[in-house]
């Protein structure tokens, strides 16, 4: 058998698909650097235990009881009032002279010298901010006495002391879901989703534009369609902005919930599965459609663009946050009619559908015209993205106007 | 295995490619040539299908048939414009490209393997394209060209850039592909390579055709006939006169060495020129010259006139 036989055997025709793959794996493996992301996730580690073990070290250290000196105790004419982290020596010390110097040589932390009922005066080595609390505390201490000495029926101070009962109920809102675990978990996929976006973007302008900066686009155009290569770094990009993104959550919620325990600071538990299913997998799904449909609309408007670090439309980045700003804005009036035609509209609805589920009820066919046109949408952005990186891939030293790049995408249609 | 039939090509106002009508058969190295901005890379495009000409006909002869583009296993393009991932490893880069062509990627890391070694990079397989020398990478873009083995290779301009030792490194690796069974088309500057690895060649200029064929036949047809030259002991201003007075004479240039260039006119023989020389001068040495391929693209390139605003339209 000869080379050539050989090399014949080994290389095949690829289909479409197959090198969108082969392309969405090198641009995944181009931006996930799995080195420096361990490192990350090593310094998060490092970073969260310093600062729950210093967390830790402040609240043993307000803690730690003061002793403080109570000379003349008796005038007071009540009893002492329990103090968070103050410990009462009514009897250690008789006069006030005694008293003054245990503080000066630091034997008691502070030393309370009684007048009477109404005054006394804290004695300390330097200012401290239990001093107020322990006033706090001896004025209520006082009140509380004088009121249990008034000449009233328990009865009369019992209604005294009741507190207004209010009722709080809601006739605008009807509730899409009550379970709290639900709303949790959604508004978590929600912000997932987001930071995926924003993960993203910031190599999504490298790896759009990098071949043409490094004058690689000729070799790669001789052997797959723009299209082809377009879809496939989309998908790369949205993979390596979704595994970097998760890494982050799954290391900050191990953090969350191993830290306090590994630390003595209790434990805290994750949120359990709630038992409606389905509407976390409707934020899911359009959480997904939407974070690819984001990147096919930034790759088309990326594809336009000659040199990212010079170029004034890398300020388009910002405009995802348009539809999680009316998302935020929505949150109080979920269950208006703007609202449901946001929920619906694909530039909007990964941000206001989700919230629209959680805080109102939704018709059926809602989450379903609301993934339809989502998934429309980012077909059409990565369908428009492809012709514009066709047309403007090998145009060097100027970036086409939105005239001319409006006239490529009509001229594909 | 390649035919290109009235093809053309404009932008805007310019006809980049205008017209033209050549053939490469299978085996053979086939050079473009011309000078900036004649039109090859733009006829290069369209043979790899990266734009399609505006009119006019690209045919392909694949096992399968004719088609108008070869699909991307069985073609190699080296482009003009050189660029690599500058943060990649190189067997990595390698790796991309053969696998984008349809290789498995133990089979593209094998060949690139093989062809760093050798390219002598294979001490380096590991190491950044960055950190590789402007020649360097070029010997690695070349090998992302052929790592796949095509049946045929497209190469744009492979000796720019390189220094005399690389060039010769480049003209053995062609030489290799050719004997291997690969079909060569490449443009290039450098004539004297040209000359010493093409078969047959073209040259374009402003668009257009401006001759074809054999190294032989193109000197023969454009060189402006062979040349005698002639080491004399002396040689006076009359003497000169008598000899260009000859109608088998079409020039005579006298140079410090004491060498007398004749040039024959078309058809002329070599005898009798030689019989008179003999009685005008006393000869020392005689040798024949045949006209360089680049005096032959300075004749014929230089000859040729931009079109005019009117052509043009």
């Amino acid at each position: 058998m000869t080379d050539r036989e050989a090399a014949t055997r080994a290389t095949t025709a690829l289909g479409r698909w197959e090198q969108v793959w082969r392309i969405a794996i090198w641009e995944f493996n181009r931006f996930v650097k799995w080195r420096q992301q361990l490192i990350g996730v090593v310094v998060m580690i490092v970073v969260g235990a310093v600062a729950a073990g210093a967390a830790k070290v402040v609240k043993n250290a307000r803690g730690k009881e003061v002793r403080v000196a109570v000379v003349h105790a008796s005038r007071l004419g009540f009893a002492l009032p329990a103090v968070e982290g103050v410990r009462w020596l009514p009897a250690a010390y008789a006069t006030e002279s005694a008293a003054r110097a245990a503080v000066a040589d630091d034997s008691v932390g502070g030393a309370l010298l009684v007048r009477s009922g109404m005054a006394g005066e804290i004695v300390v080595r330097t200012r401290a901010g239990w001093t107020e609390t322990v006033e706090k505390a001896l004025t209520g201490a006082r009140q509380v006495a004088q009121f249990a000495g008034l000449p009233v029926p328990d009865s009369s101070k019992a209604l005294l002391m009741a507190p207004f009962a209010v009722q709080v109920s809601s006739v605008t809102l009807r509730n899409g879901t009550t379970d709290d675990r639900t709303r949790f978990i959604a508004g978590g996929i929600l912000l997932f989703g987001m930071l995926v976006l924003f993960n993203g973007f910031a190599t999504l302008f490298t790896g759009i534009t990098g071949e043409k900066q490094q004058r690689i686009t000729e070799q790669v155009i001789a052997i797959v369609t723009p299209q082809t290569w377009m879809d496939g770094k989309i998908l790369g990009l949205v993979g390596a902005a979704l595994v970097g993104t998760l890494l982050l959550a799954v290391t900050s919620l191990a953090l969350f919930s191993v830290l306090p325990k590994v630390l003595g600071n209790g434990s805290v538990t994750l949120v359990a599965m709630p038992p409606e299913v389905w509407p976390l997998l409707v934020v899911a799904l359009v959480t997904l459609l939407g974070v690819v449909m984001w990147f096919a609309f930034m790759a088309a408007i990326a594809a336009t663009i000659d040199d990212p670090n010079s170029s004034p439309r890398a300020g388009l980045l910002l405009i995802p946050l348009l539809p999680l700003g009316l998302a935020f804005a929505l949150f109080t009036r979920p269950d208006t009619l703007i609202a449901q035609l946001l929920s619906v509209f694909p530039l909007t609805s990964m941000a206001v559908l989700p919230v629209r589920l959680l805080l109102t009820t939704v018709p059926w066919w809602e989450p379903v015209l609301a993934v339809l046109l989502l998934a429309a949408a980012a077909w059409a952005f990565r369908r428009a993205a492809g012709t514009i990186f066709a047309v403007g891939i090998l145009m060097h030293g100027k970036e086409p106007s939105w005239a001319e790049t409006w006239r490529w995408v009509r001229s594909a249609e | 295995m390649l035919n290109v039939s009235q093809v053309h090509r404009r932008f805007a106002q310019v006809h980049a490619v205008n017209d033209i009508t050549f053939h490469v058969d299978a085996g053979e190295i086939f050079a473009l040539l011309g000078p900036n901005g004649a039109g090859k890379s733009t006829l290069l495009r369209m043979l790899v299908g990266i734009t399609r000409p505006d009119s006019g006909t690209i045919t392909w002869q694949t096992p399968r048939g004719p088609a108008s583009r070869l699909p991307a296993e069985q073609i190699g393009y080296l482009p003009e414009d050189r660029g690599l991932y500058q943060d990649q490893p190189l067997v990595a880069v390698l790796e991309y490209f053969g696998t984008l062509r349809g290789m498995t990627r133990a089979d593209a890391r094998a060949a690139a393997t093989t062809w760093l070694e050798r390219l002598e990079l294979g001490a380096r397989l590991k190491d950044k394209v960055g950190a590789l020398s402007k020649g360097n990478q070029q010997k690695v873009q070349f090998a992302a060209a052929v790592l796949h083995r095509p049946r045929f290779v497209i190469l744009d301009e492979p000796f720019s850039g390189l220094d005399p030792l690389n060039q010769e490194v480049f003209l053995t690796l062609v030489r290799t592909l050719r004997d291997d069974g690969t079909t060569v088309l490449f443009s290039a500057h450098q004539m004297a390579l040209v000359e010493r690895l093409a078969d047959r060649l073209f040259v374009m200029q402003h668009g257009r055709e401006v001759l074809s064929g054999t190294i032989a036949a193109v000197r023969e047809q454009w060189g402006g006939g062979r040349r005698v030259l002639l080491h004399v002991e002396q040689a006076a201003g009359s003497t000169l006169d008598a000899l260009r007075a000859l109608p088998s004479v079409a020039a005579v240039d006298w140079r410090d060495d004491g060498t007398l260039g004749v040039t024959l006119a078309a058809q002329a023989t070599v005898g009798p020129l030689l019989a008179r020389c003999a009685e005008l001068f006393t000869i020392v040495d005689v040798r024949t010259e045949q006209p360089s391929l680049h005096e032959v693209y300075i004749n014929t390139v230089g000859a040729v006139s931009a079109p005019t605003a009117a052509e043009a339209a």
